[in-house]
């Protein structure tokens, strides 16, 4: 009854439902995980194995960001590009800015 | 070791024999050697070099050989051979520690034992044993120097006195144990195992401000809490051994 | 330079990462740059209790296997700026923790943090011991209760013998305790061992009395350190742990459990 809904007690019985949720979300990926190798910093090495064929980068200036959602995964991948430098010979044009690759 | 015959009431006659032995814990000092390679004549060589440098050294020392950097060679040496070479050189080895299944197997065959553990001893008690004359198999050196420890002596720490008398001006956790040649005070709750006397010195004694021990020992014999008579619990108290048995004062 | 400070208890389930959490970001609040870092490779915890769980990308192990930078692994907490979370493998295993690695990883976190807080596994193996290892201050997270006490103790013992600074004699790591799940009513009852019993056994500075409450379990259901949670008594208490930990001498106030008011107990009853 809303009416006496000031007299829940302190904690939040909603709170429970939180913790379900979170618990699915992650036991969910934890489990593929389980069977599948480590595979992020494999695939930040290859990546920036694959760039430095083309352009010149430190490893710092590339960034892998994951962020898991319930039905889609993001994964981000950012590379600072050094500014005014002429790219090597048989590549493509690159622009010396920021690349983001989603 | 006396046999006596006593006969009971209905005049049977019985043999009240003392019995063949006494069970007792006691600490001895061994000397590790820890091969870094097989038994080869270079090991050999450093055997005699280090029996020439200090032959008191090794008088009746018990000796064990620590196998830790040796796993790798397995079972390939010869513990029988080995053991009568080192005995040739009057090195007496008794034991191995840290081997590997197959090592411990060769080495039971050849009449050694495994032994677990064990604690380094300070390097000052091995200078002493150096000095120490051939002969002298008589009564201990007298204690020097006793160890003081004014921080609490938590549970799973281990203190030992091996020179002297150990003195602890604080709490003893239960699962904590202090061990001296000498005597023990503490100055403070005694909540875990005291061993006095560990050399086998039985006019050793325990002095508690306040007895909650696990368990005390001197030279050997020994009282658990349930056999702790309750009414020396939390009490002053000092323990020694008289005819053989360890018993409980209060101090007033 | 930064405060290194290991939470600790020997005893598992006492309250470390319920405790890391709620410590560092009391910390955050008050200013301080801190770091937790979850140091149970392979049950990995303190990223959940923070409600970051979802962010974890790179790990402590990551780093220290040179596989990614430390910037990387490291996740900023949404709600408080001055709080960083460096969370754990949850595939590898203990042995993928090494002192050398573990020391350049706390090297590289000493110049940008005031408080870096390194929350142990249980148990007094690899992993606890390299949680405490390079420790300045140590939180032994006790409850009023047997084995947690005895293994309290023990974990003192290894404080005081099996840390950098006691090997190079630099001076003691300075010990605390932090009593939690403490309940005064059962302590008023005789059913529960009180403050003064356990000091005496422990015989270590009282840092805090953290009540048993049901605010902690919503508070790590829903991911949000409870010290953020201004009407929880746990969190009041360990409000006041922080503060002692920063210096400042505060009375201890013993809070129990939260109980609703009579007007409250009777109307739901009825409703």
């Amino acid at each position: 009854m809303k009416l006496f809904e000031f007299l829940r007690r302190p904690n939040a019985p909603n709170s429970a439902q939180t913790a379900k949720d979170r618990l699915q979300l992650v036991l969910a990926h934890e489990r593929q995980d389980r069977t599948q190798p480590d595979y992020l910093p494999l695939l930040q090495k290859d990546i920036l194995g694959v760039i430095r064929r083309y352009v010149e980068v430190a490893s710092d200036q590339i960034h892998v960001r994951l962020q898991r959602g319930d039905r889609m995964s993001t994964l981000e991948i950012e590379v600072e590009l050094p500014a005014s430098r002429a790219p090597m010979a048989n590549s493509a044009t690159a622009t010396p800015s920021s690349a983001f690759a989603r | 070791m006396t046999n006596s015959q006593r006969a009971d009431v209905n005049g049977h006659k019985h043999r009240t024999a003392v019995a063949p032995f006494q069970v007792r814990g006691r600490f001895f000092t061994a000397i590790v050697l820890q091969m870094t390679r097989g038994p080869d004549a270079e090991f050999f060589q450093a055997v005699d070099a280090l029996v020439a440098q200090t032959p008191h050294f090794f008088s009746d020392a018990p000796f064990v050989l620590d196998l830790d950097r040796t796993n790798a060679i397995g079972a390939s040496i010869d513990f029988i051979g080995l053991t009568r070479e080192l005995r040739k050189r009057k090195v007496m080895l008794i034991g191995v520690q840290n081997g590997t299944i197959e090592q411990n197997r060769a080495a039971l065959t050849a009449g050694l034992i495994t032994l677990p553990g064990g604690y380094d001893t300070p390097p000052d008690a091995n200078k002493k044993r150096e000095g120490a004359p051939k002969e002298d198999k008589g009564p201990q050196e007298p204690p020097s120097g006793a160890l003081l420890v004014t921080d609490p002596v938590r549970s799973g720490q281990r203190i030992f006195a091996d020179t002297g008398d150990l003195v602890v001006v604080a709490s003893v956790s239960s699962g904590a144990e202090l061990i001296a040649r000498g005597n023990i005070h503490v100055y403070g709750r005694m909540r875990g195992r005291a061993l006095a006397g560990v050399n086998g010195d039985s006019t050793a004694r325990i002095f508690c401000q306040s007895l909650e021990a696990e368990l005390i020992a001197i030279a050997g014999l020994y009282k658990t809490s349930d056999t702790i008579e309750s009414s020396f619990r939390n009490q002053r108290v000092q323990a020694f051994l008289e005819d053989g048995t360890l018993r409980i004062r209060s101090l007033k | 330079m930064a405060k290194i400070i290991v939470i600790t208890s020997g005893k598992g389930g006492v309250g470390k990462t319920t405790s890391t959490a709620a410590l560092g970001a009391g910390l955050a609040l008050r200013g301080k740059k801190t770091v937790v870092i979850d140091f149970d490779v392979g049950l990995r915890n303190l990223d959940m209790v923070m409600g970051c769980e979802r962010r974890v990308v790179f790990d402590f192990i990551n780093v220290i296997q040179g596989d990614a930078k430390l910037n990387q692994a490291l996740i900023k907490d949404r709600r408080l700026d001055n709080l960083s979370i460096l969370p754990t493998s949850q595939t590898r295993d203990k042995d993928a923790l090494t002192r050398e690695g573990v020391e350049k990883v706390i090297d590289e976190l000493r110049n940008e943090f005031d408080y870096i807080l390194c929350d142990s596994p249980a148990g007094i193996e690899r992993g606890a011991h390299l949680a405490m290892y390079f420790a300045d201050e140590a939180v032994v997270v006790t409850n009023p209760e047997v084995s947690s006490v005895r293994d309290s103790d023990r974990v003192l013992g290894l404080l005081s013998s099996k840390t950098r600074r006691a090997e190079k004699g630099e001076g003691p790591v300075k010990p605390h305790l932090l009593l939690t799940r403490y309940d005064p009513d059962r302590v008023a009852r005789g059913d529960m061992m009180k403050v003064e019993d356990i000091l005496e056994i422990l015989s270590i500075p009282l840092l805090g009395i953290v009540p048993e409450s049901p605010t902690v379990l919503s508070a790590s259901n829903v991911g949000t350190p409870v010290v953020l949670n201004e009407s929880s008594n746990a969190g009041m208490a360990y409000a006041d742990a922080v503060s002692r930990l920063m210096g400042e001498q505060i009375e201890m106030r013993v809070l129990g459990p939260e109980r609703r008011s009579l007007l409250q107990r009777l109307l739901w009853r009825a409703v």
